[in-house]
C-alpha cells in the first residue's frame, strides 16, 4: 500500500475535509454538550500547539531518543543472535528438527505477554523494554531466515558446485545471497514488532519513552498530548519501515 | 602416462534405480548403460521424456551416484560435482544478485585464480558471446537468448575437459532457438577440442549439431542406437543425402518409442 | 513405518525435554544456593503445572480465557463489518481509495497499543476500551486485504463472466467470490493480531482476562502463574490458527 503516501493534492479533499470538521466540533458543537469536551476529545489545533511546547523544551526529543535506543539495541540483539542461529538451523537438519520444536512452543506466545516476566526479572527501565523488543523480534528474523535458506533454488547449488565451488564457497557465495532477500524480509517484520512491542512495554513498565509520554497524558488530562505521542510513534514506525526498504535496495540492487 | 587415448567420459554398466519413499515404489531410469564420448566430441543424448537422458547428465556432472556400474571422466570414477565438468542448464540457473559478468568470473573466482587474469578472462568471454555492453546488466535485464549466452559463457570461463549442456536451448522461442544453435557453434569454435555432452530432445538439433548421436528409448532408459556424422559445420540438415537418411531414421526411432 | 515416523516425531522433542529437565533441576538445587529468592525468579517447570492444576479446578483459568476470547471476537467482528464493505468499495472505486487513502494512510501505522490512553480516557476501564482496542487493531488488515483481493481479480474473469452473459448481481457474486481467498486471509490475519493485541491491552486495564491474569501475577510475585498465563496464551493462539486453517481449507478448496 505504498500508494497511500503518492497523492495528488486533490486526494487530500476528504482528510482536510475530516480535519476541518473535527476542528470545528471540538471548537463549538461539542463543549455545547460537555463542559468538559477540551479533556476528552481534543481540536487538532490544541495537538499541533502541544507538539511545539514539547518541540521547544525538548522534552519530546527525550522520549524520542530513549524510545530509539532501546529497539535499536534489542532489535540488533534478535538479529545478531537470529540470523546465525537461522543459518546453522538451515546447514544442519538435526539441529534444526530440535529448535523447530523449541520454537514452535515460544512462538505463538506473543511478545507482549513477555513484558511482566521481563519486569519481575529487570525490573522497570530500560532492559525489560530491550529484552522484550528482542523476544519481538527475534522469531520473525529467524524464522525467515531458515525459509530464505530453505528457498535456495537447488538449482543455484548445482551450478555452483559444477563451477567449482566446495561447501564453504558454496555457503558464502550461493546461499547466503540467495537467503538474503527473505532475511529482509524477516527483518522488516521484526522491527515492526518491535516497535509495536516497545509502545506497549514503555506504557506498563517505564517512566520515560514515547509510550510513556501518552500514558502519561492520561495523568495530566492532556488528550492533545496522547494524539500529539500517537501520531510521532506511528510516523517514527514509518520512517523506519522506509528506512529497512530503502537499505534493502541499496543491500540487493538485483532486485 | 599418456592419457590421450583414454575417453573423457565413460559408463561402463551404469543402472540407476529411484525410490520414492511415499509410495514406496522403485523405478528404473537407466539400465546396463554403456558407451563412451571421445575427446573433443560434440556428444549429443537423444531421447523422449522419461528416457534418462537428466538422469546421464547427473551422473557426469556428479549431482548423483549411480546404483550400479561406473562412471568415468578421463579414465577416473567421478566422486561428485567438479568445475572439470561444468554444466549449462536449460532453465539458465544464473545467479540473480551477480552481473553478466560476475556471473562468467564465478568459478574463475572458486579456483581463486587471481583479480587480474580473471577480469581479462571475463572480458574475453563477454566478447566471444556476444554480449559487449551487457557487463554490468542482472539477469532479470537480460532476454532469454542472452541469459543462455551468459550460462554458456560461465560455463567455458572455467576451462573446464568437459561442458555438459542440459537442453540448452530448450526454455527458447522458436527463432531464438535457431539463432542459438547456430551461435553455439561459433563460440564453440573458440574453444579447442572442448569435449560437449548435449542433452536434448529436438532431432534437428542433434543433427545440426552433434559428431555423434546416442538415442534413447524410454522407461528403463536404455541405449538404443548410436549414430556417427563427419560432415562439416554448419550443416544444412535439408540438402544433405545422408543427414535426410538419418532424420527419417531417427523419427522413425523416436516415435515408434512414444 | 508409522512407528517409525512416531519415534521420529518424539525424538524431534529431545532438545526441548532436555531444556526442561535442565531447567526443572537448575532451580530445584542449583539456584537456591546463590540466589535467596530464586524461586520468585525462576521457579521450576512443575510449580507451574501445578499452578496450572490448581486454576483450572477453581475455574478461574478458563474463566479469564473466556474473557479475553470474547473480547477478541466481538472486537474483530466489528471490525469485519466495517472494514469488508470499506475495501470492496475502495476496491472498486479508484475515487474513493484515494480519497480515503491519506487519512487511513496517517492512521495505519499507529500501534493498536498507543491507542489505549486515549481510549482509557474516553471510554474508562470497561469492555468497550478493549472491543475499541481490538477493532482499530485488526481494522486494517481486513481492510487492505479486500483491497488487494478486490485488486487481484483477473479483468479477464469479468469479461469471460459477461461474455457468458452474466448480470451484474451475478457479476457482483463472482467478485466477491474472487476476492474470498484475500478476504479469508485478512480475518485470519486479524483473529491473530487481535488475540495478540488483547494480552497487552488487558494488561494495562483490566480486571479479567489473561492479559490480566499475567500483570496480577506479577504483581503478586506469583510467578508460575506467569508461565500458566504465558503458556496459555500461547496455546490457545496456536489452537485457534489451526482451526482457522482447517476451516479455510474446507470453505475454500481451490486454494
Amino acid at each position: 500500500m505504498r500508494r497511500f503516501l503518492s497523492v495528488r493534492v486533490w486526494d487530500l479533499t476528504t482528510t482536510v475535509l475530516v480535519v476541518v470538521l473535527w476542528e470545528i466540533v471540538a471548537d463549538y458543537i461539542y463543549p455545547a454538550f460537555n463542559a468538559n469536551s477540551r479533556n476528552i476529545f481534543p481540536p487538532p489545533w490544541a495537538v499541533v500547539q502541544t507538539a511545539g511546547n514539547l518541540i521547544s523544551n525538548g522534552e519530546l526529543f527525550h522520549h524520542i531518543g530513549v524510545s530509539l535506543l532501546r529497539v535499536v539495541v534489542g532489535f540488533s540483539a534478535a538479529a545478531l543472535i537470529a540470523i546465525p542461529l537461522g543459518l546453522s538451523m538451515g546447514a544442519w537438519p538435526g539441529w534444526r528438527r530440535q529448535m523447530s520444536v523449541v520454537v514452535e512452543v515460544l512462538r505463538p506466545i506473543p511478545p507482549f505477554a513477555w513484558i511482566p516476566i521481563g519486569l519481575l526479572w529487570f525490573g522497570v527501565g530500560d532492559t525489560q523494554s530491550i529484552f522484550v523488543i528482542f523476544i519481538a523480534s527475534v522469531f520473525s528474523i529467524l524464522l525467515n531466515t531458515v525459509a530464505g535458506i530453505d528457498a535456495v533454488e537447488p538449482i543455484l547449488r548445482r551450478s555452483a558446485l559444477s563451477l567449482g565451488a566446495d561447501r564453504r564457497k558454496l555457503f558464502y557465495h550461493v546461499i547466503l545471497p540467495a537467503a538474503l532477500p527473505q532475511i529482509v524480509v524477516g527483518l522488516r517484520i521484526g522491527l515492526a514488532f518491535a516497535w509495536m512491542v516497545l509502545v506497549a512495554s514503555e506504557l506498563i513498565g517505564s517512566t520515560s519513552g514515547l509510550g510513556y509520554l501518552i500514558l502519561d497524558s492520561r495523568n495530566l488530562g492532556l488528550p492533545s498530548l496522547a494524539f500529539m505521542g500517537m501520531l510521532i510513534i506511528g510516523l517514527i514506525g514509518y520512517i523506519l519501515d522506509i528506512g529497512l526498504r530503502t537499505l534493502e535496495r541499496m543491500l540487493m540492487p538485483w532486485r | 602416462m599418456d592419457l590421450s587415448g583414454t575417453p573423457a567420459v565413460e559408463l561402463r554398466n551404469v543402472s540407476k534405480t529411484f525410490t520414492s519413499a511415499k509410495l514406496g515404489e522403485t523405478l528404473l531410469a537407466l539400465d546396463n548403460v554403456s558407451f563412451s564420448i571421445q575427446r573433443g566430441q560434440f556428444f549429443v543424448i537423444l531421447g523422449p521424456s522419461g528416457s534418462g537422458k537428466t538422469t546421464i547428465l547427473n551422473l557426469v556432472a556428479g549431482f548423483e551416484p549411480p546404483t550400479h556400474g561406473q562412471v568415468l571422466a578421463m579414465g577416473k570414477p567421478i566422486r561428485g560435482p567438479s568445475w572439470q565438468r561444468a554444466v549449462v542448464f536449460q532453465e539458465h540457473a544464473l545467479f540473480p544478485w551477480l552481473t553478466v559478468a560476475d556471473n562468467i568470473a564465478f568459478g574463475l573466482r572458486m579456483k581463486e585464480i587471481p583479480k587480474r587474469t580473471r577480469r581479462d578472462k571475463v572480458a574475453e568471454y563477454i566478447d566471444v558471446v556476444g554480449l559487449s555492453g551487457f557487463a554490468d546488466k542482472y539477469p532479470k535485464e537480460l532476454s532469454g537468448g542472452m541469459k543462455q549466452r551468459v550460462g554458456i559463457a560461465r560455463a567455458l570461463a572455467v576451462d573446464s575437459d568437459i561442458v555438459i549442456m542440459d537442453e540448452p536451448l530448450g526454455a527458447l522461442d522458436a527463432q531464438t532457438r535457431a539463432e542459438m544453435q547456430g551461435e553455439l557453434l561459433r563460440i564453440l569454435q573458440h574453444e579447442k577440442r572442448k569435449t560437449v555432452l548435449f542433452v536434448t530432445h529436438s532431432i534437428e538439433e542433434a543433427l545440426k549439431l552433434g559428431d555423434e548421436i546416442l538415442v534413447m528409448s524410454a522407461r528403463p532408459g536404455r541405449v538404443k542406437q548410436v549414430f556417427h556424422l563427419s560432415q562439416a559445420r554448419p550443416r544444412s540438415i535439408l540438402t544433405d543425402p545422408e543427414i535426410l537418411q538419418m532424420n527419417v531414421e531417427l523419427h522413425r526411432l523416436l516415435h515408434r518409442d512414444t | 513405518m508409522a512407528v517409525m515416523s512416531l519415534m521420529g516425531r518424539l525424538s524431534a522433542g529431545l532438545l526441548l525435554l532436555g531444556i526442561l529437565i535442565v531447567w526443572e533441576l537448575f532451580s530445584r538445587f542449583i539456584f537456591p544456593h546463590y540466589e535467596a529468592s530464586a524461586t520468585l525468579i525462576l521457579p521450576p517447570p512443575s510449580a507451574g503445572l501445578r499452578d496450572a492444576l490448581a486454576l483450572l479446578q477453581h475455574g478461574a483459568l478458563t474463566e479469564h480465557a473466556l474473557a479475553s476470547m470474547r473480547r477478541v471476537y466481538v472486537g474483530v467482528a466489528a471490525a469485519a463489518v466495517f472494514a469488508i464493505p470499506l475495501g470492496v468499495v475502495m476496491g472498486l472505486s479508484s475515487l474513493v481509495f484515494r480519497q480515503l487513502g491519506p487519512l487511513l494512510g496517517i492512521l495505519r501505522p499507529i500501534p493498536p497499543v498507543a491507542w489505549i490512553p486515549i481510549t482509557l480516557l474516553w471510554f474508562g476501564v470497561t469492555d468497550a476500551q478493549q472491543y475499541f482496542i481490538i477493532f482499530i487493531g485488526t481494522f486494517f488488515p481486513m481492510l487492505l486485504n479486500t483491497i488487494a483481493g478486490v485488486h487481484a481479480l483477473d479483468p479477464l474473469l469479468q469479461r469471460a463472466a459477461l461474455s457468458l452473459g452474466a448480470d451484474r448481481p451475478a457479476l457482483f457474486e463472482q467478485m466477491l467470490r474472487g476476492a474470498l481467498p484475500h478476504i479469508c486471509l485478512g480475518v485470519r490475519t486479524s483473529l491473530g493480531l487481535g488475540w495478540f493485541i488483547i494480552v497487552a491491552s488487558e494488561m494495562v486495564s483490566a480486571s479479567t482476562g489473561l492479559g490480566f491474569l499475567i500483570t496480577e501475577a506479577r504483581t503478586a510475585m506469583i510467578t508460575e502463574r506467569l508461565y500458566v498465563g504465558m503458556f496459555a496464551i500461547g496455546l490457545i493462539g496456536f489452537l485457534q490458527d489451526r482451526l482457522l486453517s482447517r476451516l479455510q481449507r474446507r470453505m475454500l478448496p481451490w486454494i
